[in-house]
C-alpha cells in the first residue's frame, strides 16, 4: 500500500473528526492534527506531487461548492474557469520569448490575474446564465464550457502581439528557476497550493457565518422567498458565481504551472472530466459543507490511490480496463445511500439498508 | 392622499394572457389600521398581494407605498422599503433551522442594513419569542407542521421590521384551538405598530381583528366597510352563498306584506 493512500485516509478519519459540530474540542483537536499531518508529509512522502494534485483539484472544487452548493447553482462548465485561470496565469508570468508574446510579469501578479480573470468571465456570463434554474443551468454553463475552448483553440494574437494565446499550439511556461531548484520547488508549491487550498476552506467557513453566506443558503432554498426578504437575488447569484470562478481559476494556473504547458485541448486545460470531478469530489464529501471538498479531494483521490495501486497485485491486472466502471459505480452507490457525502456514514452508523435507500429518494425527489 | 394613507392602490388590473385576474381596483390602507381582503377562491387577492410585494407586475394602474411608486420595482428593494408578506402555499428554507429562517429576515428586511450577522440573529430570538417558535429555534423548518409553518412565514416578515405586513391566508388549514392562538398574534403584532392587510377566508379573523374590509369578486371590488358593513352587503352574500340565497336573505329583511 503506498504511502500517500495512508495519508489520504489518515487525512479523512482527522477531516471528520475536525467537522463535528457537536464538540468544539473534538473539532480542535482535529484541526490540529490534520495541520500537522498536512505539515509532515512532504517530507516522508516518497511523491508528494501526488498530494500537490488533491489540493489543486480540492481548491477548484471549493469553488463548485460555492454556487453548486451553497447557492445551489449546479455548474458544468467550471472547466471553462479553470482554464481561463490557467491562460491568465500565464500569459501574465511566463517569460516571453521568439515563440510566444507574454508578460513576464512576477508570478504573484499572474495568480492575482488567475483569480480576477475567471472572476471577470463569471461576472459577463453569469448576467445571461444565472437567469436559468436547475437543467437549463447545468446546461447552458456546459455549452460555456465547450464555447470558451473553441475560442482559445482559434484564438491565436489579440492586436498586433500585444496578447497572444498561442492558438492551438498553446503556450509553454518558461520558467525562471533552474532546473537544479525543481526539488526545492516541488516543496515551495507543495506548500503554498496547500495554504492555498486551506485558505479557501477558511474563506468558505467565513462564508457561512455571514450575512452573505446566509443570502446564498435562502437563494438555494428558495429563490423567490428570498427576494421577498430583501435579498438582491440577481447580484448575490452573480457574486457567488464570480467567487467560484476565481477558486476554480487559481486552482488551473496551478495545474498549468504543474505541468509546465497548457493546450486548449479537451486532454489538456481543457479536460470536461474537471467539471465532473469538482461535482463529484462535493458530492463524495458533502456538497454544501464548509469541509466537502477537502473530505471529497482526499476521498477522491484515495480510491483513485487504491485502484491504482490495485492493479499492481497479482490476479487484479484487469483493474487497470475497469478503473472508471469501479469508479462510476462507487459515485452511483454513494448517490443512492450517502446523497450528503461521506459524513453520512457516521450519521447511518455504517448501515446501508433498503430503508435508507428508499428514505433518500423521498427526501431528494421533486 | 392625506399623510395617514400607508399605501394606496389605483385602478390595479392584472392581465395573464388575455384573462383578467384583476380588474381596476383601487383602495387605501390607512397607517396603523388592520385591513382585511377578502372574496371567493379565484377573486385576485394573492393577486394583488404579488403585485403589491413586486412578484408580479400590474399590467395598468398604480401602487404607492408612502407616496413612491412601487411599479416595477424588484421585489427585494419593496421588501428594503418596509413591506413584508407571507406566502399563502409556506415557503420555508427547509435545510435551514428554524432560528436561521428568521435571522435572515432580520438580515435583509428594512432593518437589515443597521445589523450585523450577530445581531440578525439576535433579533431572530426576539421575534421566535413573540411567535411562540422560541422552543423549537434549533430545528430544522421542515420538521415543523403547517401551524408551525404559518408562523414561520410570520416570524421571518417580522423579523424584516416592515411597516406593513401582507398576511397571505395565514389561517389556511389551521385547527380551531389554532386560529384563536394566530388571531392572538395578530393582535400582538398589530400592537407592536405594524400596519396589516390581512387575506383571510376564515370570517372569525375577518370579524375579530379587521377593522376595515375590502371584499373582491372575479377579480373586481364589490365591496368596503366595517366588517359589520360588508357582512351584511347583498352583493357579498350574493358572492359568496349564490343569488338565490342572497335573495332569500332580502325576503326576510323585508317581508312581504
Amino acid at each position: 500500500m503506498s504511502l500517500n493512500l495512508i495519508f489520504m485516509l489518515v487525512g479523512i478519519a482527522l477531516t471528520i473528526l475536525a467537522s463535528q459540530r457537536n464538540s468544539r474540542r473534538l473539532s480542535m483537536v482535529g484541526i490540529g492534527l490534520l495541520g500537522l499531518l498536512l505539515l509532515v508529509i512532504p517530507f516522508i512522502s516518497n511523491n508528494r506531487d501526488i498530494m500537490t494534485n488533491v489540493y489543486i483539484i480540492g481548491l477548484a472544487s471549493v469553488g463548485w461548492n460555492i454556487i453548486g452548493g451553497f447557492t445551489g447553482y449546479a455548474s458544468f462548465g467550471q472547466v471553462a474557469f479553470w482554464g481561463l485561470g490557467a491562460y491568465a496565469a500565464v500569459v501574465t508570468s511566463s517569460v516571453p520569448n521568439a515563440a510566444q508574446a507574454t508578460f513576464g510579469l512576477p508570478i504573484w501578479v499572474g495568480f492575482i490575474m488567475a483569480a480576477l480573470v475567471p472572476a471577470l468571465a463569471a461576472l459577463l456570463i453569469g448576467w445571461p446564465v444565472l437567469r436559468l434554474r436547475g437543467h437549463y443551468f447545468a446546461i447552458a454553463t456546459l455549452g460555456v464550457a465547450i464555447a470558451v475552448r473553441e475560442i482559445f483553440k482559434n484564438v491565436d494574437c489579440i492586436g498586433d502581439r500585444f496578447l497572444c494565446l498561442g492558438g492551438s499550439n498553446g503556450l509553454q511556461i518558461q520558467p525562471i528557476v533552474k532546473a537544479a531548484d525543481r526539488e526545492a520547488n516541488s516543496f515551495l508549491r507543495y506548500f503554498l497550493i496547500l495554504i492555498m487550498f486551506s485558505g479557501a476552506v477558511a474563506f468558505c467557513w467565513y462564508l457561512t457565518h455571514s450575512k452573505f453566506g446566509y443570502g446564498l443558503f435562502a437563494i438555494r432554498e428558495n429563490e423567490e422567498a428570498a427576494g421577498v426578504l430583501g435579498i438582491n437575488t440577481t447580484w448575490f447569484k452573480i457574486g457567488a458565481f464570480c467567487l467560484a470562478a476565481a477558486f476554480t481559476g487559481l486552482a488551473g494556473a496551478w495545474r498549468a504551472m504543474v505541468n509546465g504547458s497548457i493546450y486548449p485541448t479537451e486532454d489538456s486545460i481543457f479536460d470536461t472530466n474537471i467539471s465532473l470531478y469538482v461535482i463529484i469530489i462535493c458530492l463524495l464529501g458533502g456538497v454544501g459543507t464548509v469541509w466537502g471538498p477537502f473530505i471529497g479531494a482526499f476521498t477522491y483521490s484515495a480510491i483513485q490511490e487504491f485502484l491504482g495501486a490495485l492493479q499492481g497485485v497479482p490476479g487484479f491486472s484487469w483493474v487497470l480496463d475497469w478503473t472508471n466502471v469501479i469508479f462510476g459505480a462507487i459515485v452511483i452507490l454513494l448517490v443512492v445511500f450517502l446523497p450528503k457525502g461521506i459524513l453520512q456514514i457516521v450519521q447511518n452508523k455504517g448501515s446501508f439498508t433498503w430503508r435508507i435507500f428508499m428514505r433518500n429518494v423521498r427526501e431528494n425527489s421533486i | 392622499m392625506n399623510e395617514t394613507t400607508l399605501l394606496e392602490v389605483q385602478g390595479a388590473t392584472k392581465l395573464y394572457g388575455g384573462v383578467a385576474a384583476v380588474t381596476d381596483i383601487s383602495f387605501n390602507v390607512q397607517r396603523g389600521e388592520i385591513l382585511g381582503l377578502i372574496g371567493p377562491n379565484g377573486a385576485g387577492k394573492t393577486t394583488l398581494v404579488n403585485m403589491i410585494s413586486g412578484t408580479a407586475i400590474p399590467t395598468r394602474g398604480v401602487i404607492k407605498f408612502k407616496d413612491q411608486v412601487l411599479n416595477g420595482k424588484k421585489p427585494h428593494i419593496i421588501g428594503k422599503m418596509g413591506i413584508a408578506r407571507t406566502f399563502q402555499v409556506v415557503k420555508p428554507f427547509q435545510n435551514l433551522t428554524v432560528l436561521e429562517n428568521v435571522a435572515v429576515g432580520a438580515m435583509y428586511g428594512k432593518g437589515g442594513a443597521r445589523r450585523s450577522y450577530s445581531q440578525a440573529f439576535k433579533r431572530a430570538e426576539e421575534v421566535l419569542q413573540i411567535v411562540h417558535l422560541d422552543q423549537r429555534r434549533n430545528e430544522l423548518s421542515e420538521s415543523l407542521n403547517i401551524a408551525g409553518r404559518k408562523r414561520l412565514e410570520l416570524a421571518k416578515g417580522l423579523a424584516m421590521d416592515p411597516e406593513i405586513l401582507l398576511l397571505d391566508e395565514v389561517m389556511a388549514g389551521l385547527r380551531g384551538s389554532e386560529v384563536d392562538e394566530a388571531m392572538d398574534l395578530i393582535r400582538t403584532i398589530h400592537a407592536c405598530g405594524i400596519t396589516l392587510l390581512i387575506i383571510e377566508h376564515v370570517m372569525k379573523v375577518i370579524v375579530g381583528v379587521c377593522q376595515r374590509v375590502v371584499v373582491l369578486d372575479y377579480g373586481k371590488k364589490i365591496a368596503e366597510g366595517t366588517p359589520v358593513e360588508v357582512t351584511s352587503d347583498p352583493a357579498v352574500i350574493q358572492a359568496y352563498l349564490g343569488k338565490r340565497y342572497a335573495a332569500s336573505q332580502v325576503q326576510e329583511q323585508n317581508p312581504p306584506k
